[in-house]
């Protein structure tokens, strides 16, 4: 037996002013009659019962006690463990970074950790548990099973994430398994710091929530501006909480290299800069000294660019319009040779043949060609030519995200080679007869996009959208994440891009824990759950590419420990549950009709006095 | 008060002359009225001697006793003639007591009862007690002494304690003559009845009672805690109302009442018991009738 509300116990102090009546003589209204002979003869039956009479009293006093008891016992809620067995139970555990908040003590995770543990303790005879994590993906932790020793096992192992949380997939998933196992009565017990809007409709579902009105600052951002000499880093720092003052603390590779006191006026973030970082720093590091209710955020922190340049040759005769729409990208290192001419270096990530195809093709590389001539070895053919009339987008296209913001009704094309389209391309454009005029395509690793024209004999340079194509195709062929830099959030999952001669990729993380990967075809990095810098190598033969990326907390979704805090109604009341064990029932009605029958029996006792 | 009794309409009036209030006994003495009787009298044979007394026929004074013992002494002859009907009412406090007043009934019957006898020719006498007579009337006989009984009704008050024992045990003008006696009351005293009765009863009176209670007292509508003062002594009982006390107050009335009915049935008394709220014309033309009282 638990109660849900124990204050409610309170309503027993009035048994006190009860009692205080029955000791209080009562005050008689006087009242004129003819005679009280009568009332005489009342008064002597009233004393022939006297003993009577005074247990009557006694017992009135006693039902209305019992009532008062009755009624504190219904508004404390209580809440009964009996139970039958043979029922199925799913358990969710939110593992977002907000479980880590201290602001229920010891942690949210932890309140989580010790119901769970509790509810696995009543399990009855026959019930049996599952548990689902609901991670940013959510999976079954254990079961269903019924070994409470093996349950209790897993749970101690559950750990808070330092991401979010997909808290409406968990539940899916929870009510799939409970579909699924085909018993009925099933219950689905959410342990979170939130309750999911709307879950009231389903009845299965019960939240265990753990949420104080924690207190919290967060380092949101941070950020860097490469000058000639130096670099100047941004950081914003946000207050979810009260208004206090800060201090803040930047590392640089490791060392600390400035320290700022700063105010944060409630509710608000503000933006502190960091000038004068030296150029050949790598990593930079944002945190707030003091301590709050969630600690995960108070680090915020940047990887510097190694600034890779993309290499590109340009083979061409003379074509500004192709220049200065490929020079567009700051990242790409742009040489350019005459047709026939062999470069010093083959080193290069792209290669862009301005009319006509070399009979043998660099050995790595991203190709982009305009008027290919026929090639064996890709299994292109380029017999005649063609007029073509309008140019349109392939209605079946397979990289949608090349045409993006390309509006080729306008261009016009005086002639353009008949080219085949080769095994393992696909056409972008094409005129109105359906012959290619743009083809792209994957062989060997290497990506290829190969127009069926020469820009000297179209208006295409000449279109607002010409550099917008020439982008697009320069980043499907050398992506700009190539050069590593960038921040992910935890949980997130990153896509590596490789260099077009990588033939490898190794992934450390900040604990030490190396991953590795095929450069080709590009690898997706998931365990990205660690808060930190990570070291991505590209192994391209006897080259290296060095570069990382800084997994970060989602401050937008973990940091303001109140948002779904809001239930909370008194402060202090650090833990709130909204729902009962799935062992526990309610009883307070059964009180309550008990109450009703104690008050009935008062009534009659007192009209009949019997 | 006095204004309705003379508020009596003629219909009203001329409705009670036809009625006549009936004894169970013979009666004797007074002067020749309309009763049959087995008394002694002028028209059959000589009976006896009784004193003189203010009212009486001045032609029955046997001079011969006057001469003998210089006493006025009158003959009684076996005759029809005229009883002696005495109207006690009850003018206590306790009897203004109720809405309609119990008083108010009590003394537009005494006028009603008065009436009759006067349209039989029998000689009135009214007394109004409480623990003592504090007013009489005396007897007199004559539709024309109907004026002087209202005014004396009119003038009563109703104040006092009750005690029909005392007071009626105190009314000397019965003097052992047969006659009818009238008892208005709620009879609700301390001391009871029960003397009184037969008080009346030696007097050789044939007896008629008529309790007279407010719908207050018949079906109490009180709550909450009262302290119920009576009228009268003062004297005052503590009682929470409820269902229960209401329960046994209405037994304890019960049980008053039934025994008033079962004295008067072992004493041959006539007897009534109604609410001060039924009209009078039912009381009089319905209830009386049923009960024998008049015909």
């Amino acid at each position: 037996m638990a109660f849900r509300n124990p204050w409610g116990w309170l309503a027993l102090l009035l048994i006190l002013p009860l009692i205080l009546l029955y000791i209080l003589k009562k005050q008689h209204e006087d009242m004129n009659i003819s005679s009280t002979l009568l009332w005489q003869q009342v008064f002597r039956d009233l004393q022939a019962t006297r003993p009577w009479q005074r247990l009557r009293t006694q017992l009135l006093l006693i039902l209305q006690v019992l009532a008062i008891i009755l009624f504190a016992f219904s508004l404390a809620r209580p809440i009964s463990f009996s139970g039958q067995g043979g029922i199925s139970y799913i358990a969710i555990v939110d593992t977002s970074a907000r479980m880590q908040a201290v602001d229920v003590r010891p942690s949210r995770m932890e309140a989580a950790r010790t119901a769970l543990l509790d509810l696995i303790r009543r399990m009855k005879t026959g019930d049996v548990l599952t548990i689902v994590l609901a991670d940013q993906q959510p999976f079954v932790l254990a079961g269903p099973s019924d070994d409470k020793a093996l349950l209790a096992g897993y749970v101690n192992e559950i750990q808070p994430s330092n991401g979010k949380t997909d808290l409406g997939s968990a539940v899916q998933l929870a009510q799939t398994l409970l579909q699924d196992q085909g018993r009925d009565g099933g219950q689905i017990h959410v342990f979170s710091d939130k309750a999911l809007s709307g879950a009231d409709s389903h009845e299965e579902l019960f939240f265990h929530v753990f949420a104080g009105n924690g207190e919290n600052a967060a380092v949101t951002h941070v950020g860097y501006n490469v000058s000639d000499r130096n670099i100047t880093a941004l950081s914003r720092v946000a207050n979810y909480g009260t208004g206090r003052n800060v201090t803040l603390e930047l590392k640089v590779d490791g060392s600390l290299h400035n320290v700022k006191e700063v105010s944060l006026p409630a509710d608000e973030e503000i933006s502190v800069y960091w000038p004068d970082i030296p150029a050949s720093a790598r990593e930079v590091v944002v945190s707030i000294s003091e301590e709050d209710d969630l600690l995960l955020d108070n680090t915020g922190m940047a990887a510097i660019s190694d600034e890779h340049k993309v290499k590109v040759l340009l083979t061409t005769e003379r074509n500004v319009f192709l220049e200065r729409a490929v020079s567009l990208r700051g990242d790409i290192e742009l040489l350019k040779a005459n047709p026939g001419e062999a470069p010093e270096s083959s080193d290069f990530h792209l290669y862009i043949y301005d009319g006509g195809l070399p009979a043998l093709l660099p050995e790595t590389g991203h190709i982009i060609a305009f008027s290919p001539s026929a090639h064996e070895d890709l299994g292109l053919t380029a017999e005649g030519e063609i007029q073509p009339s309008g140019v349109i987008i392939n209605p079946q296209i397979q990289y949608p995200s090349l045409m993006q913001y390309v509006e080729p009704e306008g261009y016009q094309i005086a002639n353009a080679v008949r080219v085949n389209v080769p095994e393992g391309f696909t056409v972008l454009l094409q005129d109105r007869a359906g012959s290619p005029l743009l083809i792209a395509g994957e062989r060997d690793g290497r990506r290829m996009a190969l127009f069926s024209f020469s820009l000297h004999d179209s208006n295409l340079p000449l279109k607002a959208d010409f550099p917008i194509l020439i982008q697009n195709l320069l980043n499907w062929l050398v992506p700009p994440g190539m050069t590593f830099t960038g921040q992910v959030f935890a949980g997130d999952p990153l896509p590596l891009s490789p260099f077009p001669d990588a033939t490898g990729i190794i992934v450390r993380s900040p604990g030490g824990r190396e991953y590795s990967f095929d450069a080709y075809p590009p690898p997706v990095f998931h365990d990205t759950r660690e808060i930190g810098f990570y070291e991505v190598v590209q192994e391209a033969g006897e080259r290296t590419y060095s570069g990382g990326f800084a997994v970060l907390v989602p401050t937008d979704e973990v940091s303001d420990l109140r948002t779904d805090s809001q239930p909370l109604e008194e402060e202090g009341d650090r833990v709130m549950q909204t729902a009962a064990y799935p062992f526990q029932r309610e009883i307070w009605m059964l009180a309550g009709w008990a109450l009703l029958l104690l008050l009935l029996t008062e009534w009659w006792v007192y009209h009949h006095g019997i | 008060m006095g204004s309705q009794m003379k508020t009596f309409d003629p219909d009203f009036l001329s409705k009670l002359e036809r009625l006549a209030l009936q004894n169970i006994r013979p009666v004797r003495g007074g002067t020749g009225g309309s009763r049959r009787s087995r008394a002694r009298g002028q028209a059959i044979e000589f009976s006896d001697f009784r004193e003189y007394t203010p009212g009486d026929d001045y032609r029955r004074i046997d001079w011969n006793a006057y001469a003998r013992f210089e006493r006025l002494f009158i003959k009684l002859y076996m005759e029809e003639r005229e009883a002696n009907v005495t109207i006690f009412l009850d003018t206590s406090a306790s009897m203004n007591y109720g809405e309609p007043g119990k008083g108010i009934l009590a003394k537009k019957m005494a006028a009603v009862f008065a009436y009759i006898a006067l349209a039989n020719y029998d000689r009135v006498g009214i007394a109004a007690v409480t623990d003592t007579v504090i007013h009489q009337h005396p007897y007199f006989s004559g539709k024309a002494g109907y004026a002087r009984v209202l005014k004396f009704l009119d003038n009563l008050p109703f104040e006092g304690r009750t005690s029909l024992n005392k007071s009626i045990q105190s009314f000397e003008p019965l003097m052992s003559r047969k006659g009818i006696s009238i008892v208005l009351s709620d009879f609700l005293a301390e001391d009871g009845y029960m003397d009184a009765f037969h008080y009346l009863k030696y007097q050789q009176q044939d007896v008629a009672a008529l309790q007279i209670l407010s719908p207050e007292e018949l079906d109490p509508s009180m709550s909450g805690a009262l302290r119920l003062i009576d009228m009268e002594t003062n004297e005052h009982v503590e009682v929470e109302i409820t269902p229960r006390t209401l329960s046994l107050y209405k037994k304890a009335l019960n049980t008053h009442m039934e025994t008033l009915r079962q004295t008067c049935s072992n004493l041959e008394i006539a007897l009534l018991q109604v609410g001060s709220d039924i009209s009078l014309e039912q009381l009089v033309f319905e209830k009386l009738q049923q009960t024998g009282m008049i015909r």
